[in-house]
């Protein structure tokens, strides 16, 4: 399984789950962050720290250890 | 005249405080939320309902953005207590038409509370350049409440929601709905159903009361618990819930009913909106690109940030300078018109230079916050936390910290106001808690006497770049440690929207740095006033007519004009030696034995508790000089013979750690909420710096001597 921090720049990918407390769960579902959700990463900081991801419309930052509990699989660009 | 109080929630970033702000005419109020440091503001404006002819006077208050109703943040706390327990007539909901889905995730949770609602569809003409196309009719029919479409850029739709804002007060019942999955919509039936066979009388719809017991709401329990009903209700609930828990596979309520609302939200976004996706970059991505590229992301924030604070501290040096003429005049003038008794000097040297020193802030303060009111609304504040969260995380901070932390190096007081957009409890006491390591201006004139006393000229601006920088080291190694020891458990995760970028507007902004001025000069300006008639008392009582007496006497019989100011010089001395000030000075010498500092270097210390400009001229009226600043060489010589290397280090060190100022500790006290972190702060500054100073006055005394 791999999770945010595992993309990179550009990459587009879908929320599969998330491995959080209840809060956290709850605070990432108020930012449209729940699994089945298709974003895609505008951003990383300067190693990685931190990422910024398009979800829906609107731009989200995470920290680095919060990209470590969301599971992702990567969507490949159709050619 | 009827009253109308409305609660304005939204999520953050959707245009609240702009749309209030595009209602004319209203007289806007500003204070805080009871207890905790969250900004309120209210309106007030009449209307006149021109087909009834009936006048209201409707109250809006504008709640702090949340995401949702979890009480995540203390903002969401206090909506979340504001909409569920205050008295207020309907809720105008705000949701930014950009981000349909989201926003509509709070819209039914405010449903939920079954209150009487109208939504302000806000940023229609973003939305319309960003092709995306709203049915807000639609939108209206599938929520039960009225939906104005509105725009602050170009006042759209303000009428139209002053007028659904009466019509919806003027009905008698909400006609909000929810519309949950089929399994809880039918328990929910079940419930009501029960209710109506019984006839069951109730204020609220028996919709809400039964989704209020599957949601296992405490007051509603409680508040049918003593009905008759409620024996025969039990196992009613008890056989919804089990059908619900079977269903779902969980038996968490809150996250059945938070997948419930998602599904709500995007149901009825997916239905009423319609986008056409462009190919090209938004505005927002292209400046992100620049903004927070990985290599000149940093570099372009921290010419910014120099940008801000050569405006702040130079320009605002400019009336700062006029404001201390002019309070040194009317302190003049006020000896005049009082005496050079105890009265005139208690309202010339007490009260006015005690307020003077409150209003000089002023213009720094005005400057700094309108930088920062204007990094906060153009959206670029989010982007900053996001470029320097990963180093300040390494010591427990957060990414905002930074701009707190960089304005203490010109003044705390305006730093610690400036920690407030740290939204973040935890990460916020830790910024305030270490701001004081960040060597403010006042400081400066400290630094300069002794490095210019003990070094040579071009030595002299090295050793006073080091202590700066020696300042932040230890400010963020502290951090370290209270991180730690103190705020010790699990990181706050951080999750954070970036918010579009937009252009500010002026009133907004004007709005902001009004209210910030406001609230500085009424909190801190009754507080330090208090202050420094305390300080004045302390170094001017007890009077010693006697010893003034004698003094006079020699003082007339003096022969030269310079062996009368050396008289002069004496006496004040000897008097502040005596008084209360002196007194504690020496009893508290002990304390400061241990770091190698006599009476005379404690006095000085203690009274730049009070301001950090008055250790200078403490020590010039202890070393019998009169009147001195800094570039004093008189002074300079007297230091230089009286006080050894080690011990000039060791005042050196306990001067950059302990407590700035009065006032700034009159505003730490506001921002972190209780009189007892000033306590903690106190004890934590003091014993750091005791303990600091110390071992450089060990070391120093092992290489020195």
């Amino acid at each position: 399984m791999i999770n945010i921090y595992h993309l990179n720049k550009g990459d587009r990918g879908q929320i599969v789950g998330i491995n959080a407390g209840k809060t956290l769960k709850a605070r990432m579902k108020s930012f449209g962050i729940y699994p089945g959700v298709e974003f895609e990463i505008k951003a990383f900081s300067l190693g990685k720290n931190n990422v910024e991801l398009q979800v829906g419309n609107s731009l989200v930052a995470l920290r680095k250890g919060e990209m470590d509990k969301i599971e992702v699989q990567r969507i490949e660009d159709e050619v | 005249m009827q009253k109308i109080v409305v609660a304005l929630a939204g999520q953050p970033n959707v245009g609240k405080s702009s749309l209030i702000n595009a209602i004319s005419d209203a007289k806007l109020k500003v204070g805080n939320f009871s207890g905790v440091t969250v900004d309120k503001t209210e309106i007030e404006f009449k209307y006149c309902d021109e087909v009834s002819c009936q006048d209201y006077d409707i109250h809006i208050i504008d709640l702090p953005g949340a995401y949702s109703l979890n009480e995540y943040t203390i903002e969401e706390k206090v909506t979340k207590k504001f909409i569920e327990h205050e008295d207020y007539n309907l809720i105008v909901n705000v949701i930014d038409a950009t981000n349909l889905e989201r926003n509509l995730l709070l819209t039914a949770e405010l449903l939920e509370t079954g209150k009487k609602m109208v939504i302000a569809l806000n940023m229609m003409d973003e939305a319309e350049k960003e092709n995306i196309h709203i049915d807000s009719k639609q939108l209206s029919d599938i929520l039960g409440v009225p939906v104005i479409e509105t725009s602050a850029s170009d006042k759209r739709g303000i009428e139209a929601l002053k007028h659904a804002i009466v019509e919806v007060f003027q009905k008698p019942k909400t006609g909000s709905k929810i519309l949950y999955s089929d399994v809880i919509e039918e328990e929910i039936s079940t419930i009501v159903n029960f209710f109506q066979e019984k006839k069951f009388p109730c204020l609220i719809p028996h919709e809400k009361v039964a989704v209020k017991l599957l949601k296992e709401d405490k007051e509603i329990y409680k508040k049918l618990h003593d009905e008759p009903i409620w024996i025969e209700l039990l196992p009613i609930i008890r056989a919804s819930l089990q059908h619900i828990y079977i269903h779902y596979g969980t038996k968490d309520l809150d996250e059945i009913f938070e997948d419930e609302r998602l599904a709500f939200a995007r149901g009825a976004a997916r239905e009423v909106q319609q986008i056409e996706h462009k190919k090209e970059k938004t505005i927002t991505e292209k400046i992100d690109d620049i903004l927070i590229n990985k290599y000149f992301g940093i570099p372009i924030f921290l010419f910014l940030m120099w940008g801000l604070f050569q405006l702040t501290f130079e320009l605002g040096a400019i009336p700062m300078d006029y404001i201390d003429m002019f309070f040194t005049a009317l302190g003049d003038s006020a000896k005049n018109i009082f005496g050079q008794g105890e009265l005139g000097s208690l309202i010339s040297d007490g009260m006015i230079s005690g307020v003077g020193a409150v209003i000089m802030f002023l213009p720094n303060i005005l400057i700094l916050f309108l930088g920062i009111a204007l990094l906060e609304t153009t959206g670029y504040m989010s982007r900053v936390s996001f470029l320097l969260d990963g180093f300040f995380h390494k010591f427990g901070l957060h990414g905002k910290s930074f701009i707190p932390l960089v304005t203490g190096f010109g003044c705390s007081v305006p730093a610690y106001m400036a920690a407030r957009t740290l939204k973040n409890e935890k990460d916020r006491l830790l910024t305030l808690f270490i701001i004081g390591f960040m060597s403010c201006g006042a400081r400066l004139p400290i630094y300069v006497l002794f490095t210019s006393a003990f070094f040579a000229k071009d030595v002299a601006g090295n050793m006073l770049f080091l202590i700066y920088i020696a300042g932040a080291l230890l400010g963020l190694g502290a951090a370290k440690v209270l991180n730690i020891l103190v705020f010790k458990g699990e990181d706050e995760p951080f999750v954070m929207e970036m918010p579009k970028y937009r252009l500010p507007s002026f009133k907004l902004l004007w709005h902001t740095v009004y209210s910030q001025a406001k609230m500085y000069l009424q909190k801190a300006g009754t507080f330090i006033l208090a202050a420094s008639v305390l300080v004045w008392f302390a170094s001017n009582y007890p009077k010693y007519p006697q010893l003034q007496q004698e003094y006079q006497n020699k003082i007339e019989q003096a022969k030269t004009k310079t062996q009368k100011t050396e008289l002069e010089n004496q006496l004040e001395s000897k008097l502040l030696e005596n008084s209360y000030l002196g007194q504690i000075g020496k009893a508290t010498e002990p304390f400061f034995a241990p770091l190698g500092l006599d009476w005379k270097l404690s006095v000085a210390l203690e009274a730049g508790l009070a301001a950090k400009e008055v250790v200078v001229s403490t020590l010039g009226v202890l070393y019998s000089l009169g009147s001195v600043d800094e570039t004093s060489n008189t002074l300079k010589t007297q230091i230089q013979k009286n006080i050894p290397l080690p011990t000039a280090i060791s005042f050196i060190v306990f001067v950059m750690i302990y407590l700035p100022c009065f006032a700034a500790s009159a505003v730490f006290t506001r921002e972190a909420g209780g009189v007892k972190y000033l306590v903690y702060l106190f004890i934590f500054t003091t014993s750091t710096a005791w303990v600091l100073s110390f071992i450089a006055y060990k070391i120093a005394g092992v290489f020195l001597t």
